[in-house]
């Protein structure tokens, strides 16, 4: 009982923390003047009216949203099949899985979207610069490791090996095997996947801005625009983006996980 | 094991074939582009950077701050994660909905979230000083970013971590709490010899994480870390002069820091095959 | 903006009549005619909020009914995007620091393009070949929280204080790097010699009183900003954002530096007629108003009378007395070391 309630303790004390920055934004975003007080002076909600009243914000925070939920399908459509079935049946494929996942992960988003954008303005023949298309296939390398490394940590928990063996032994054939039995065993990994890419498309900034920029504006090269005026503005911008990710998230946990939580 | 379902294998083509395109592909142009210099083919780019104290005490720093947080990233995460497994419910969804946010928290927005709670007249700051347990308080600095580093390295090690608890099953605490072990011995014997390939693999993501992360470390030191990411930004995005040839070999650097401990980890389990099943 | 229009033909029709060559002004309504028919410009690196961009592209898509789009990057960023996009080219036209429009120059990604009021633009802010010409300038100045006890008025007063200076990110940022150089004149160098700014730098780490990062309206509204190395055109509009009674703005009277920002024209640009024109525009009475409307030094500022409004936005022109322009040639060299200076001078001080 007593590790239990420490364990309460440790894992409030974490989520404390984890929010203090959120908090401050929060403050931040209500506030009429904050400059060298231990706490905001006074609240007002001027700020956050006059970000909805920009047109702006709600072309950024739709298309946003668009991007999020298309590059996160495509990329959590490719993904999760590949590294289950190099898992199960490909080990080489899966080492090899292994090391392009995180490799992205080394270069700076702005080296990589230069390269990104020597290849496809149309110097070779391809023209995808200009176009959200461009992020939706630029996004899968970097959420690749999203999905990687829980659905693997998930994965090595199982004995996949075995199942297989016992489902050839009753005749069932793998592929069955492996949705039926497998992929609801790791469906909280491909869960966290999932809410994992659709932050980092929401999050993404570097790669949107220079490959496709004003064209289609996200919520990021929004905050980009609004980076040399008021600090309350993009507080609430924050906050705003935050509250996107926290909604998108439960939705997801709650539409997958109702099952899973039982489970576990 | 060979392959027994040659049909199944075919779900790994798209993402082969987009890993080559958007992944592969513009790598290799950054190769390119880095043994090129002034237009003509040369090593020149390298050899600058090797002869450059500047460029090698960047180069120590960033791997510096990248394996401290790496480390304190993975001692904080470990626990809360087995922690959040054997709790479940509500809180435990609350912890990795903040971790995600937290996880992807970077750039301006992080750093200036920091600025508010310890900047010059951080709220933080100023209770510190009223208290007088610090006189000054620099967020501006080297300590400022291993702070906001581990911020966000102990929640993306959560999420990663979290899944990889479910190997160390009930059962195993059971054995452990009848036998009477002491706990730090359940773990050096079984916890962690158990969690090993998932540790890893969460290490060297977080690594990778801190080596590439730019835009925090640039909106919170600015001109005052030396970090390899800064010089590249430096190279390719300043406002003052552009040299993407050399900041080009500068992400190979980066690029082939992260491969070998990739390939570390490749013969450690290609060694004891039976980890990884 | 009716005001704004109608200036817009009168000033212009004047700045024609001074260029004094009919071909001129023929050239000036095909020009026009073939903007009209591109009907539309998309730009990089030139914001709204940035200068007043924001009313100039307001007064272009009225004038011409087109439409505009901006990405804003920085200056490499814009070039490298000229360079890759060649076969394509997305952007029409940039705005970039005084030192990139010669490297635009150079590697053939821009197109010369001379305004009619080319002449009243001095030597040092425009290209011989009509490559690049400053739109206005800046100089750093002194941005002080009225909160500071002593508010310094030279760099030589920066010693004696307690506030904390905040430079910015030196090396990355043309801002700061020009906020180094500034010191270094007043102090008795310059681009060639900038160990004066070393040594006052040094010592202000030394005393741990030097802040590394950008100074921005979010940490001046937040109290973090007590004396910042910054553009006038900054300054003045930031200390305008968050109040006009909480900062003071000068130009240190004991020397600093001018450079500025420049069109720059797409070499293979889809709209060359509207990015001509939208430079023209610029550097015409009315755009060189709105510029000063929006903090920015106009660059022709001897050669028109702005408005009072105007006016009131920017700096009396005797602060200006010590500020000489950058001489971009050596300072281009020179920046490139900067960078290595200052880790080992400064910042490992700090």
């Amino acid at each position: 009982m007593s590790a239990d309630r420490k364990g309460f303790f440790w894992v409030g004390l974490a989520l404390a923390l984890m929010l203090l920055p959120v908090v401050a934004v929060g403050l931040n975003a209500f506030a009429t003047d904050w400059a060298g007080s231990l706490l905001p002076l006074g609240f007002t909600l001027d700020w956050a009216r006059q970000m909805m009243a920009d047109p702006r914000f709600l072309q950024a925070f739709g298309n946003s949203m668009l991007l999020g939920i298309g590059a996160t399908a495509l990329s959590a459509a490719v993904c999760v099949p590949a590294i289950v079935v190099a898992h199960a049946f490909a080990p080489r494929l899966d080492r090899l899985f292994a090391g392009l996942v995180i490799l992205p992960y080394a270069v700076p988003g702005i080296v990589m979207a230069l390269g990104l954008l020597k290849l496809y303005a149309g110097q070779f023949g391809l023209i995808l610069t200009g176009s959200p298309w461009l992020l939706v296939y630029a996004y899968v390398p970097l959420a690749a490791s999203l999905y990687y490394v829980p659905i693997k940590n998930a994965l090595r928990g199982l004995n996949v090996a075995e199942l297989l063996e016992a489902g050839s032994m009753l005749g069932i054939n793998d592929a069955r095997l492996l949705w039926r039995v497998i992929l609801p065993s790791i469906r909280q990994a491909v869960v966290i996947g999932v809410i994992l890419n659709f932050t980092l498309v929401v999050s993404e900034f570097v790669y949107a801005n220079l490959l496709v920029g004003g064209q289609f504006p996200t919520l990021q090269i929004f905050m980009y625009v609004l980076r040399g005026g008021s600090g309350h503005l993009q507080s609430v911008l924050i906050l705003i983006y935050f509250a996107l990710v926290l909604i998108a998230t439960t939705a997801v946990a709650l539409l997958a996980g109702s099952e899973q939580g039982k489970r576990s | 094991m060979p392959p027994r379902s040659p049909a199944l294998l075919l779900t790994t083509i798209p993402l082969l074939l987009i890993l080559a395109g958007f992944e592969v592909a513009p790598m290799l142009a950054v190769l390119v582009s880095s043994v090129f210099r002034g237009g003509s083919l040369s090593l020149g780019n390298y050899g600058e950077i090797i002869a450059s104290s500047y460029q090698r005490a960047a180069y120590v720093s960033s791997l510096w701050l990248s394996v401290l947080t790496t480390v304190i990233g993975l001692v904080l995460a470990l626990p809360l994660a087995r922690i959040l497994r054997r709790m479940g419910g509500r809180l435990q969804s609350l912890v990795l909905t903040y971790s995600n946010i937290g996880a992807n928290f970077t750039g301006f927005p992080l750093a200036f979230a920091f600025i508010i709670m310890f900047g010059l007249s951080g709220t933080f700051t100023l209770i510190l000083q009223r208290l007088g347990l610090v006189e000054d308080l620099n967020i501006y600095s080297t300590g400022g970013l291993v702070l906001v580093y581990s911020y966000f390295q102990v929640c993306l090690g959560i999420l990663v971590l979290f899944p990889a608890m479910r190997a160390l099953t009930p059962e195993m605490d059971e054995a452990a709490a009848i036998l009477g072990v002491p706990r730090w011995r359940f773990w050096w014997r079984v916890g962690l010899p158990v969690l090993r390939p998932s540790l890893i693999s969460a290490a060297i993501l977080l690594f990778a994480n801190a080596m590439g992360t730019y835009a925090t470390a640039f909106a919170l030191a600015g001109g005052n870390a030396n970090l390899v990411t800064i010089h590249i930004g430096e190279l390719v995005s300043g406002d003052v002069y552009s040299d993407p040839n050399l900041a080009n070999a500068l992400a190979v650097i980066l690029v082939v820091t992260l491969i070998l401990p990739i390939a570390a980890q490749h013969i450690w389990s290609s060694r004891r095959p039976r980890d990884e099943r | 903006m009716d005001v704004t229009k109608r200036e817009f033909f009168g000033l212009s029709l004047g700045a024609l009549a001074l260029s004094a060559l009919p071909a001129h002004a023929d050239a000036m309504a095909d020009l026009e005619a073939a903007g009209r028919a591109e009907g539309m410009i998309v730009s990089l690196g030139m914001p709204d909020d940035w200068a007043n961009w924001g009313a100039i592209w307001k007064a272009i898509m009225e004038k011409y009914g087109v439409t505009h789009t901006d990405t804003d990057m920085s200056s490499a960023e814009e070039l490298a995007k000229f360079e890759a996009e060649k076969a394509n080219p997305s952007a029409d036209i940039g705005e970039v620091g005084l030192e990139f429009g010669a490297i635009a120059a150079t590697r053939g990604l821009s197109q010369p393009y001379k305004t009619t009021t080319w002449d009243q633009i001095p030597d040092w802010a425009k290209d011989a070949d009509g490559h690049w010409a400053l739109g206005y300038t800046g100089t750093i100045a002194f941005l002080i929280s009225n909160k500071v006890a002593n508010p310094p008025k030279s760099f030589a007063d920066l010693l004696n204080g307690d506030y904390k200076v905040t430079v910015g990110e030196v090396g990355k940022a043309a801002q700061s790097n020009a906020a180094v150089l500034a010191a270094a004149i007043a102090l008795g160098g310059g681009e060639d010699n900038l160990a004066p700014a070393m040594d006052l730098f040094g010592k202000l780490a030394d005393a741990k009183r030097l802040l590394p990062v950008n100074a921005s309206v979010a940490t001046m509204e937040k109290g973090e900003v007590e004396v910042a190395l910054v553009w006038d055109f900054n300054a003045l509009n930031w200390r305008d954002q968050v109040g006009a009674d909480k900062f003071t703005v000068v130009i240190p009277s004991d020397g600093s530096v001018t450079s500025g920002y420049t069109t720059t024209i797409n070499a293979v640009a889809k709209h060359p007629a509207l990015a001509k024109l939208t430079r023209e525009f610029s550097l015409s009475d009315a755009g060189q108003e709105l510029f000063a409307l929006g903090y920015a030094r106009p660059i022709r500022v001897e050669h028109i009378t702005l408005s009072d409004a105007a006016k009131a936005k920017v700096l009396p022109a005797e602060q200006y007395a010590k500020a000489r322009p950058i001489n971009a040639a050596v300072w281009a060299d020179a920046a490139k070391s900067l960078t290595k200076m200052w880790q080992e001078q400064v910042a490992t001080k700090l």
